[in-house]
């Protein structure tokens, strides 16, 4: 049955014909997920250390077994209320490439729900209209029997801001414009 | 850095742009929580030291919390989310597996530079 498999590269995105493995894990009642390919570790969220001056979305640094990786506010990325902290949070340890250089990183997520594998043509389009989040950071939706699971694109929901329209000096805050 | 002296409270009553004086030298200092928009954790006085830098021929006193120490450390680069943010240089593993940011002391003493025009009293 899988002879729409032509060729070897798994290409993460959710076009293709086949089947993907994601990491679903939730932010409030959401169902988020990213290809399992780009997830390097799942960790219980360790110390984070504040960056001051640091673009919002991506406000501290954490220590990934020796490695100093950026923690990404994804909560903040997609437009989400922040969260505290419970037993079940996890710290996702993300891959990605920004430019041609591959980039480590951290989010934070309420819970990990697991790795499931879907069908690829199982994806729809989210309607830009009616999703609260950025329409550039999600691929889009996967009807489970769970509930609606919302496929992010890991490039360009965690780009660095410098990449994007960032203007040096702008990221520092002045009196009053912390949030 | 050159050497560390408890903070006196009354320095620190002039507010921003305060000097002290080490040995019959004058030394600019900067409150390092005010300039980086957070709160201190010790009123002045209370422990609060000056850390006096170099940074080229300048000298500087920076007003923090505690020093915890001093230690040889790898310095690793700060990844392209944290590059921009003006006044690090880098950041390292402490011992106890925390991640400590690394001051870059010339870049700091041009913030506090630039900063010191426009008179910035926090209320």
């Amino acid at each position: 049955m899988s002879a729409a498999r032509a060729t070897g590269d798994a290409a993460p995105t959710p076009s293709a014909f086949g089947t993907m493995t994601l990491l679903v894990f939730r932010l409030d009642a959401r169902s988020l997920a990213l290809p399992v390919e780009r997830v390097h570790a799942l960790l219980d969220p360790p110390p984070a250390t504040a960056v001051p001056g640091a673009p919002a979305i991506a406000p501290a640094l954490v220590n990934v077994r020796g490695t100093i990786v950026p923690l990404v506010d994804l909560r903040r990325r997609l437009g989400l209320a922040p969260a505290v902290r419970s037993a079940e949070s996890r710290l996702v340890v993300v891959e990605t490439a920004a430019g041609d250089e591959t980039l480590r990183l951290a989010m934070e997520a309420d819970a990990v729900e697991g790795v499931v594998e879907a069908d690829r043509a199982g994806v729809v389009a989210v309607p830009e209209i009616g999703s609260r989040c950025p329409p550039e950071a999600i691929a889009g939706a996967l009807a489970r029997p769970s509930g609606l699971v919302l496929l992010l694109d890991p490039e360009s929901v965690f780009a660095p801001p410098s990449t994007v329209a960032g203007t040096p000096g702008t990221f520092f805050p002045r009196e009053g414009t912390r949030p | 850095v050159e050497e560390c002296v408890e903070h006196v409270a009354d320095d620190a009553a002039a507010g921003e742009g305060t000097m002290i004086e080490l040995r019959g030298r004058l030394v600019g200092v900067v409150d390092l929580a005010r300039l980086f928009g957070l709160a201190p954790e010790a009123a002045p006085g209370e422990g609060r030291r000056v850390v006096v830098v170099r940074a080229g021929a300048r000298r500087l006193g920076l007003v923090v919390d505690d020093v915890l120490g001093q230690r040889q450390t790898v310095v690793k680069t700060l990844s392209a989310f944290h590059r921009d943010v003006p006044g690090f240089s880098g950041a390292t593993i402490l011992g106890d597996g925390r991640v400590a940011l690394i001051l870059d002391v010339a870049a700091l003493a041009a913030l506090a530079a630039e900063r010191r025009p426009h008179g910035a009293h926090a209320a």
